[in-house]
């Protein structure tokens, strides 16, 4: 039997050595291919959920595996998961074998060029995900680049190679700078020549190169992300991108940038991070409201769709830089909820896509009748999308906006207004865009025999569904995992900076109203500053979980 | 100032047979003016235009000729100093002139000393 | 002062490729053949073995030839000339490989053409271990004399006699510079000894000037800005494997001299002279920028690979100012950068020599030629986008490890801006080694049409498959290199 880190290695790995398998079949077997790639990417989701049942409650790294490699350089090939990790990996997994069923009959040629390089990608985003050494991350981050690149590239619409590399020059602009970060970090006199992340946390920099290396750490993870002023590839880049490139790079890549924060730019310089989240969360803002604005009046589905990926991932960006359990434990939520609600919708824009070669809004209206089945995925993953209680993306919007309000700078409470209407907004753009799509008079002639979602496609989006609704009703299922982590993460920037805020959420929680359940402790924290009601400095303090935003089912008393 | 002394008789020497030597020749010499004669001369060929063209040939053999000619002149450093180099030097220098042979040989057979 | 057989023996590397070349040159004439692919495989075996020599004698004790100490002895044979003796010879041997099919495509297959690259190779081994400048400048020459008849080869083709004559007249010009340098220094301080040219205090203007006009005909043989102008031409004019074999094997000899220059003579003057640092700075900075944004319009392929090359010598330039700062671990990178560049510059040559038609011509070399490339033949389409994004400087290649390892030495040496303009300068270059990637993969497919077909040939396919094996070689398992350029770098005294 593996052990748990070889299995991490192995997830990693299984997509790599299948793409590798893959390129030895004959080019013409389309439906092997396809297949082969199906049930490769299905195992390894399932080898994946192997992690989910080793992953022990806590804030740590797990199923660390540390190899030496390029030793004079102190690189090493160092794997590990947290909560946050573990979340992002299984929602990579999950998404894979979907979208490559998703796109059985919408890539009819370079099929084996397109399951290769679907599966070179999925080994770059789990990689980035699980790294824990500055190399070994910054290898991950631009090898999966090229893959997502090609996808772009050959099996795009018309303007595929501009919104290729354009795609390509904004992230490798930012990783590049990034890069000269990376060898300033490693390169320190203190704690040696080394990349590793552990030893990066240890280092002491000079206020002023702090503040230089934060930036371009976060230049490179805001481009991914995308935050606003740097986010102008995104809809080039989903309008031109075949249906399963704009899923895994909704789904997915732009988590990546989402993480990037948490694991590297926000630990590494905390105080710079702290002096920057001021910054960072206006534009995280204005990201939300600007993109829901410009969602609202696109013609195109798919630009709309990309729009409001913009300012969905602006609620990440600013529950990071509220900087509390809360905020974070409710961005890494989103980025699931997107990565579930976003790719149904993608999917059912592919779908309208493949049947009618229009995306434009203005070609439909009424189509309801026409496709009951394809109106019932679209109604519920809009809902999900546009955070109706109960569906998933409801309670990461709520730990967000809940963060933020509570969050120890004193700009929460605008911020929350603001990214508050951003919620609105979403709510509107969505249901119009159903509206304008499914429901009033059918008056296209070319929509009278439009086709209903067949069984392949009913198939695919079934999960999504499922996902969406499990997590809207059980959020604590994966905030029990991201927890932990979240916590840790702020405790580990707050004392890094040396400021006097404790990561607590009980208070926040007894002001916000919503009807709480403690449960289970799952990391205790001393407590540095005073808390509104909290136990005398010095004391240890329970910082309850999170589920009591669960909507059903009691969770299990201790 | 002993040792310049002998160079300047050696000058004078020199000097003394070129001019002895000419004064022969135009002294005993046959002198018939021609047109020809008073032509420049140029290592036999006939000045015409300055673009005139030569046969690529001719430039061949003088590059052959200046690449061997200039390859001797390491003879003669050696030949001052042979006896201290002793054998080791006999050896440095058969290799040397083998490869210039080799050289040789490669153009012989190449055709480069063929006119034709 | 008495030579014996076995003293000569840390030179049999070198010996050996002198011997194959005048056995080619005599098998020519004595036994030539129609098919001249002996040739090539007796030049391959003999660089492979040559190659071998040197490796395997690394880590044994320095030789000195011809002489007792450093600053007499006109060849050092250290690990440092080792080293790079293997990788100048690696160089030769795949350039070897990816000549046969070429030379009988383009109608220039003659054997002497593996003889010409032997002796150029012989050259670079002589640059690399000389310890006074006349031998660097008889190594330099040997090696140039080669190139330049090689850049002529294609005879009937204007572009070639038109490489060839300003290769030779801008290389005549650069090395009247370098011989001048070398006359100055050899007033001011009455020795070429690189290592009695260490013992100078900077101060003699004769020095400075020296040292300068050295520098320039080295910038000259490297194509820094603004001594780049006959690179494009020479690249596009020369065969294409001629052309992989100049932007590499040039290059890699004329820097390994230069560090070696800069590590025993021009080190302590670049030290108390804090003029060189600036000089050296705006040679790399200028060279990067310009080099890229030359390529980044250029239209032929072949033309973009040769500006691309004027900025990969920009970087390089990072690496001597680092270690002119006297950054010790600079010298290595640029040993390593050098390597991983061979590879994949070598590798990218190699594909377009698959490419390359028949008729030939400058329209055959267009991005557009090239337009579904990718599909038509996939293993050279996968292993052009690996020298594309090799060049690029992206991971998981040499190509990466390379930049990052000189960029670490840039920070080391406190030259951070150098490293962020060396970005700049990397950032600009995704764009055009990129376009190499769209034109096989991503533009429309021109029917039937005038598109190459490549050529099949083993030698090549073997050259560009070591050259792809290296480049991911050199990205994933860097260490045994590192170990190498460590001990090369050890026996220079750091």
């Amino acid at each position: 039997m593996l052990q748990p880190a070889e299995i991490l290695a192995a997830v990693v790995f299984l997509p790599l050595v299948g793409a590798l398998v893959l390129a030895l079949f004959p080019a013409g077997d389309h439906n092997n291919l396809k297949g082969t790639a199906i049930g490769l990417t299905t195992a390894n989701f399932l080898l994946s959920l192997l992690l989910w049942g080793n992953f022990r409650p806590g804030p740590g790294y797990q199923m660390e595996l540390n190899l030496a490699w390029i030793e004079p350089f102190g690189i090493h090939f160092h794997l590990g998961l947290d909560g946050i990790s573990l979340v992002l990996v299984i929602l990579t997994t999950f998404l894979m074998p979907l979208t490559l069923l998703g796109a059985w009959s919408a890539v009819e040629h370079r099929v084996k060029e397109f399951v290769i390089a679907m599966l070179a990608l999925e080994t770059g985003m789990l990689g980035a995900f699980v790294s824990l050494d500055l190399f070994l991350f910054y290898l991950f981050w631009e090898a999966m680049l090229i893959p997502m690149y090609f996808l772009i590239g050959i099996w795009g619409g018309q303007r595929r190679i501009y919104a290729a590399v354009k795609f390509f020059i904004f992230t490798m602009a930012g990783s590049l700078l990034m890069l000269v970060a990376i060898l300033v970090v490693a390169t320190q006199p203190t704690g040696g020549f080394d990349f590793s992340l552990a030893t990066a946390l240890t280092r002491d920099f000079a206020p002023q190169t702090e503040r230089l290396l934060f930036w371009a750490f976060a230049i490179a993870f805001a481009i991914k992300v995308p935050m606003f002023p740097v986010h102008t590839w995104l809809p080039d880049a989903h309008v031109e991108a075949p249906t399963a490139g704009s899923v895994i790079l909704a789904g997915v890549l732009l988590k990546l940038g989402v993480y990037g924060f948490v694991r590297f730019a926000f630990p590494m310089f905390p105080n710079a991070a702290l002096a920057a989240a001021p910054v960072l969360g206006w534009l995280a803002v204005i990201g939300i409201v600007y993109g829901a604005l410009v969602a609202w009046v696109q013609p195109d589905m798919k630009k709309l769709v990309a729009y409001s990926s913009v300012s969905h991932l602006g609620f990440c960006m600013l529950g990071l830089a509220a900087m509390t359990t809360e905020g974070v434990a409710g961005a890494i939520f989103v980025c699931i909820a997107h990565g579930i609600s976003t790719p149904a919708l993608f999917l059912l824009v592919g779908m309208l896509y493949e049947r009618r070669h229009t995306r434009v809004l203005a070609d439909y209206g009424g189509i309801a009748r026409k496709v009951p089945i394809f109106a019932f995925f679209l109604v519920m993953t809009v809902m999900a999308s546009a955070g109706l209680p109960a569906l998933s993306g409801f309670p990461g919007e709520f730990l967000v906006l809940l963060g933020t309000y509570t969050s120890p700078h004193g700009l929460g409470r605008i911020w929350t207004i603001v990214a508050a209407t951003g919620v609105i907004l979403a709510a509107v753009y969505l249901l119009w865009m159903t509206q304008r799509v499914l429901f009033g008079p059918l008056q296209n002639p070319a929509n009278e025999d439009l086709q209903d979602m067949n069984a392949r496609e009913i198939v695919t989006l079934v999960p999504l569904m499922v996902m969406a609704v499990f997590l809207g009703l059980h959020p604590s299922t994966i905030l029990d995992k991201i927890e932990p982590a979240s916590t840790r993460f702020v405790q580990l920037v707050h004392q890094g900076s040396g400021t006097n805020y404790q990561a607590d959420a009980g208070a926040l929680r007894r002001s916000s109203g919503v009807q709480m359940r403690p449960t289970t402790p799952s990391i205790q924290l001393p407590i540095r500053g005073q808390n509104p009601g909290g136990p005398p400095p010095g004391a240890f303090q329970r910082v309850p979980g999170l589920r009591g935003l669960d909507m059903v089912a009691p969770v299990k008393e201790q | 100032m002993h040792s310049y002394g002998l160079l300047l008789v050696l000058f004078g020497i020199a000097a003394g047979i070129a001019t002895i030597l000419y004064a022969i020749t135009v002294t005993l010499g046959p002198r018939a003016r021609n047109p020809t004669k008073d032509e420049p001369f140029e290592c036999g060929n006939i000045v015409k235009q300055v673009n005139h063209r030569v046969s690529v040939k001719f430039y061949i053999v003088a590059l052959l000729f200046i690449l061997f000619d200039m390859e001797t002149v390491f003879l003669y450093p050696w030949a001052v100093i042979y006896r201290d180099l002793g054998w080791t030097g006999f050896w440095a220098m058969i290799s040397f002139v083998s490869v210039l042979m080799l050289g040789l040989v490669y153009v012989w057979k190449k055709g480069a000393l063929d006119w034709d | 002062m008495s030579i014996s057989l076995p003293a000569l023996e840390p030179l049999l590397p070198g010996l050996l490729l002198v011997g194959v070349a005048i056995l080619l040159l005599m098998y020519e004439v004595f036994a030539g053949q129609a098919d001249r692919t002996y040739a090539a495989h007796l030049a391959v075996v003999g660089l492979g073995l040559s190659m071998f020599l040197s490796l395997k004698a690394v880590g044994t004790p320095r030789a000195l030839l011809f002489g007792t100490d450093l600053a007499n002895a006109p060849l050092i044979v250290d690990d440092f000339a080792r080293v790079a003796s293997a990788l100048v010879a690696a160089a030769g041997l795949v350039a070897a490989l990816l000549s046969p099919s070429y030379a009988k495509n383009a109608g220039h297959d003659h054997g002497e053409y593996y003889g010409l690259i032997l002796f150029a190779v012989v050259g670079m081994m002589i640059m690399s271990m000389a310890g006074d400048l006349m031998t660097f400048f008889l190594g330099l020459e040997t090696m140039s004399i080669a190139v330049y008849a090689l850049t002529g080869l294609r005879a009937h083709d204007p572009r070639s006699t038109e490489a060839a004559l300003k290769y030779f007249l801008m290389g005549a010009f650069a090395t009247g510079f370098l011989l001048f340098g070398i006359a100055l220094v050899y007033g001011a301080t009455a020795s070429v000894s690189l290592a009695t040219l260490a013992t100078f205090k900077a101060g003699s203007p004769l020095l400075t000037l020296g040292i300068a006009l050295i520098l320039i005909g080295f910038a000259f043989k490297v194509a820094a800005v603004p001594f780049h102008m006959w690179a494009p031409d020479v690249y596009e004019g020369a065969p294409t494997p001629v052309t992989g074999f100049m932007a590499v094997g040039v290059k890699a000899a004329a820097f390994i001299a230069l560090l070696r220059l800069v590590h025993s003579g021009l080190g302590v003057s670049a030290q108390t002279d804090s003029t060189w640092i600036p000089i050296l700075s705006a040679l790399a900075v200028l060279t990067i920028l310009v080099g890229n944004v030359l390529a980044l319009v250029q239209q032929n392929v072949k033309r973009m690979l040769a500006y691309s090359s004027v900025s990969h010598a920009g970087y390089l330039l990072i690496g001597v100012v680092a270690a002119a700062r006297g950054e010790a671990s600079a010298g290595s990178a640029i040993i390593f950068y050098l390597t991983s560049y061979t590879f994949m510059t070598l590798g990218a040559f190699g594909v377009l020599t698959f490419l390359e038609r028949k008729e030939g011509g400058p329209e055959s070399e267009r991005y557009g030629a090239f337009a579904g490339i990718g599909f038509r033949h996939p293993a050279l389409g996968m292993a052009m986008s690996l020298f594309m994004v090799a060049l690029a400087g992206m991971p998981p290649t040499g190509g990466f490890f390379g930049k990052l390892y000189l960029f670490t030495a840039a920070i080391r040496a406190e030259e951070t801006w150098l490293a962020l303009v060396g970005i700049a300068g990397s950032l600009i270059s995704v764009y055009y080694y990129l376009r190499v990637i769209v034109a096989f993969y991503m533009r429309e497919v021109p029917e039937p049409g005038p598109t190459p077909t490549a050529t099949r040939s083993a030698q090549l396919t073997l050259g560009v498959a070591l050259a792809a094996f290296f480049v991911l070689q050199l990205g994933l398992f860097p260490a045994p290199l590192l170990a190498l350029t460590k001990s090369a770098m050890l026996s220079l005294g750091l």
